[in-house]
């Protein structure tokens, strides 16, 4: 019994996008701006089947784009509605085709403006919050398993011969429902987001990505140049890159007089994200 | 053969295996070899080792960095930066060039390129011909660095380098360093170079090849290279299931068990050697077949996997790197990837979720049509005699959890609690709520709340100033990363004041 509150939550977000095919002979990634969703799909398999796939995810995702804020299941139905027409896209073909997505929707969640996380394969939602760039999606890449195994470690992770053999997509032959990771986080009032395809991050490593999203205010410029500048460091894959930068946002203020101790909201979402350390030990004075 | 030279001037050279940095004076000694101590303790793939590691030293953000060139060689290639007033130029085995000026951007500048068709990169100005000395590794005083990365061609110069500096040691490196500069010079761009450039390229008008050098080369890059990093560039994704992915690995270990006879894979990433092995990704893509393992939404334990930072813990792993050419790996291996099948079992076999996502238990009805868990002989709602068999019922309100702050939740989903807590890899469109608990010493995602069947459950998500549980009568205690089972009008305190407090538990 949440008491309401006083105002609907608002969250207000503008976005930029760009991409571009690098040195390969066609562009197989798509992406979608449609407010309250933004994703990436980099599409696979033989000829125009990887680019018809990720066009098909990117087109269920956008009929979401009404409404100020998505919940997790309709999201997953628009996923489906896509797998099913990826699916019929390999009819005869041998490899299958499929696509990677990864994204973000708008969501509420007891009246506190929160970003809903998507992810599907390896291309990845980054935020960049209190100055800092933070992966925010887990690759389902097989040197990913093997790393969370204990078989390898993240460095040789980095320079695995197999970093590109991805263990879930949509389509590209895989069997049941789309297996999608999700995550929740709580909006900030100055958080941006870049939803990527691996074109960016094979490219870029992440401190140039994280000094351009800091340094460049529009999210249009920040992604034209990340994708340029992923394109001049060697193109060897097809480049997207989404960016969605909070404008406005309003959501419950979580002070109640009745608290016994100073809600120091600013100071702790100001502080680089870093928890200041208490030594205070339970029997010491401050403690119930 | 690969080599590396130094050329003396003003700036600072840092150059150990495969990594080569060159950075103005204002990076001082003692950062440079915090640096260098980094580095050689760790391995350096890529740029990002490199340049968190200079952050690190110098404790500049990354949007105010020292000037820089860098180069690393790693296995996925050559990886160029520059930043500011130090410039890159890598020469192609073809002759062409590729010039990259870092004060073209307030950021800076990376690329990436193809170790086989190149034959030496540079950082920092060239120097005249007479000037360039081989070095193992070391930090030096110079104004130029230089890989001379394939045995191609070298640059042809009076190689006049009569005692090598050969690995120059930390400390008399840091010595040198450590003198104070005789010249402190306002501009240190144009003084390690003070001759002539003899470079047959000399363009003083860096524009016309700046621009053409930022074309795409018209290297063999698409195709794959030859040489043993030929399996490195299998140029599409490709789809694998876990368990393909299993037999794979089981395969290569054959390889290099059987492999015994062959020359040891070496080190030199660049080595031209032809692959003796077909490259192993450039099979079509795999189908992900059905495999005996469910495509279930995880198991419940998996639900929330809290901090990014908490490794699942594998249940495997004491099947390490070690198991390489072991006998039995194909089971071993196929095992090893595949979900956790104890805990999808346990889940399937406590009901799974409901159609619409919620969790079921087995319980009691009551006469007045409360749920009830079966070990109860009277209603937790009306208090009315309970009687009757154990059916499967979604899972109702597990009782409430009340913040310090006077917040009521009802408990039907999972909570994670902290200053900004996030809910991360979550397996299936069910989230748990987040409860944002805006205090300083509340760590960002702090503690998690877990319903399992009838039971609610306290972890802590390795929080800095720790969780700790008083129930009434007894020593408070802190609580781990286990779940401890908690009960009506237990108080799990964060510190200061800050509460949760449960109340009509099951």
């Amino acid at each position: 019994m949440t008491a309401p509150p006083t105002a609907a939550p608002l969250m207000v977000v503008r976005a930029g996008a760009a991409t571009d095919k690098g040195i390969r002979d066609r562009n197989e990634d798509a992406f979608v701006v449609a407010s309250p969703v933004f994703a990436v799909a980099d599409g696979m398999g033989g000829h125009t089947g990887g680019a018809e796939a990720s066009a098909l995810v990117v087109e269920e995702l956008a009929s979401l784009g009404h409404g100020a804020w998505l919940e997790a299941g309709e999201v997953l139905a628009a996923v489906e509605r896509a797998a099913h027409r990826v699916a019929d896209l390999a009819e005869g073909s041998a490899a299958a085709p499929g696509s990677t997505l990864s994204g973000v929707a708008l969501a509420e969640q007891d009246g506190m403006p929160c970003w809903l996380v998507f992810n599907v394969g390896d291309s990845r939602t980054y935020r960049v919050q209190h100055g800092r760039l933070e992966q925010v999606t887990v690759d389902h890449t097989r040197v990913q398993e093997m790393v969370e195994s204990g078989r390898i470690t993240a460095d040789e992770a980095r320079t695995h011969a197999q970093r590109n053999v991805i263990t879930r997509a949509i389509g590209a032959g895989s069997a049941g429902p789309t297996q999608m990771d999700w995550s929740l986080l709580v909006a900030g009032p100055d958080d941006r987001l870049l939803i990527c395809s691996d074109g960016l991050t094979g490219e870029l490593s992440e401190q140039l990505i994280a000094a351009s999203l800091l340094e460049i205010a529009d999210p249009q410029v920040a992604a034209d140049v990340l994708v340029r500048e992923a394109v001049e460091a060697g193109g060897r894959d097809n480049v997207t890159a989404v960016v969605v930068d909070v404008v406005e946002l309003d959501g419950p203020r979580r002070s109640d007089p009745g608290h016994r101790t100073h809600p120091d909201l600013d100071t702790a979402l100001e502080d680089g994200g870093d928890t200041l350390p208490d030594a205070l030990e339970p029997g010491q004075e401050g403690w119930s | 053969m690969r080599r590396v030279e130094w050329a003396a001037g003003r700036r600072r050279a840092l150059v150990l295996d495969g990594v080569a940095l060159l950075v103005d004076a204002e990076v001082d000694r003692d950062q440079l070899v915090a640096m260098w101590d980094r580095l050689a303790a760790n391995e350096v793939t890529g740029l990002g080792t490199l340049l968190e590691v200079l952050g690190e030293v110098t404790g500049a953000p990354l949007s105010s960095l020292p000037d820089f060139a860098m180069a690393v060689l790693d296995d996925k290639g050559l990886h160029v930066a520059a930043r500011g007033g130090c410039r890159v130029r890598v020469v192609h085995a073809d002759g062409t060039e590729l010039d990259l000026d870092g004060a073209e951007v307030s950021t800076w500048l990376e690329r990436n390129v193809d170790a086989a068709s190149t034959a030496h990169v540079c950082l920092g100005a060239d120097t005249n011909g007479g000037g360039w000395l081989p070095l193992v590794g070391g930090v030096v005083p110079a104004g130029a660095v230089r890989l001379l990365v394939a045995d191609h061609e070298l640059p042809e110069e009076p190689r006049t380098a009569p005692h090598p500096v050969v690995p120059a040691s930390v400390p008399s490196s840091a010595e040198t360093l450590a003198d104070p500069d005789p010249d402190p010079d306002p501009d240190p761009e144009v003084d390690p170079d003070p001759d002539p450039d003899p470079d047959p390229d000399p363009d003083p008008d860096p524009d016309p090849e700046v621009d053409a050098a930022s074309d795409p080369q018209p290297e063999p890059e698409p195709a794959a290279p030859s040489g043993h990093l030929a399996h490195m560039y299998t140029p599409h994704t490709v789809l694998q299931d876990i368990e393909e992915a299993a037999v794979r690995a089981a395969e290569e270990d054959d390889l290099a068990a059987g492999g015994l006879d062959r020359p040891a894979p070496v080190a030199d990433p660049v080595s031209p050697t032809p692959a003796p092995e077909p490259p192993p990704v450039s099979r079509p893509v795999h189908v992900a077949q059905p495999t005996a393992v469910p495509a279930a939404p995880a198991a419940p334990a998996a639900f929330i996997s809290g901090v990014p930072s908490a490794a699942p813990a594998p249940p495997v792993q004491e099947v390490g790197p070690g198991d390489d050419g072991g006998g039995e790996h194909h089971d071993g291996h196929t095992l090893l990837e595949a979900p956790d099948s104890t805990e999808i079992d346990a889940y399937l076999a406590s009901g799974g979720a409901s159609p619409d996502g919620g969790e079921t238990v087995l319980g009691v009805w009551c006469p007045g049509g409360h749920a009830n868990p079966t070990h109860r002989t009277e209603c937790r709602v009306c208090g009315q005699r309970l009687a009757g068999e154990g059916v499967r019922m979604p899972r109702p309100g597990l009782g409430w959890l009340v913040t310090s702050a006077g917040e009521q939740i009802e408990l039907v989903q999972d909570v994670l609690a902290g200053r900004n807590p996030q809910a991360s890899r979550i397996q299936g469109p069910v989230l748990p709520r987040l409860l944002p608990l805006p205090h300083s010493h509340v760590s960002g995602t702090h503690l998690e709340i877990r319903l399992e069947g009838w039971s609610v459950m306290v972890a802590d998500l390795d929080s800095t100033n720790g969780t700790f549980l008083q129930r009434p009568g007894q020593p408070t205690v802190r609580i781990s990363r286990s779940p401890q089972l908690l009960t009506s009008d237990d108080v799990v305190q964060l510190g200061h004041g800050v509460d949760l407090r449960f109340e009509a538990l099951p």
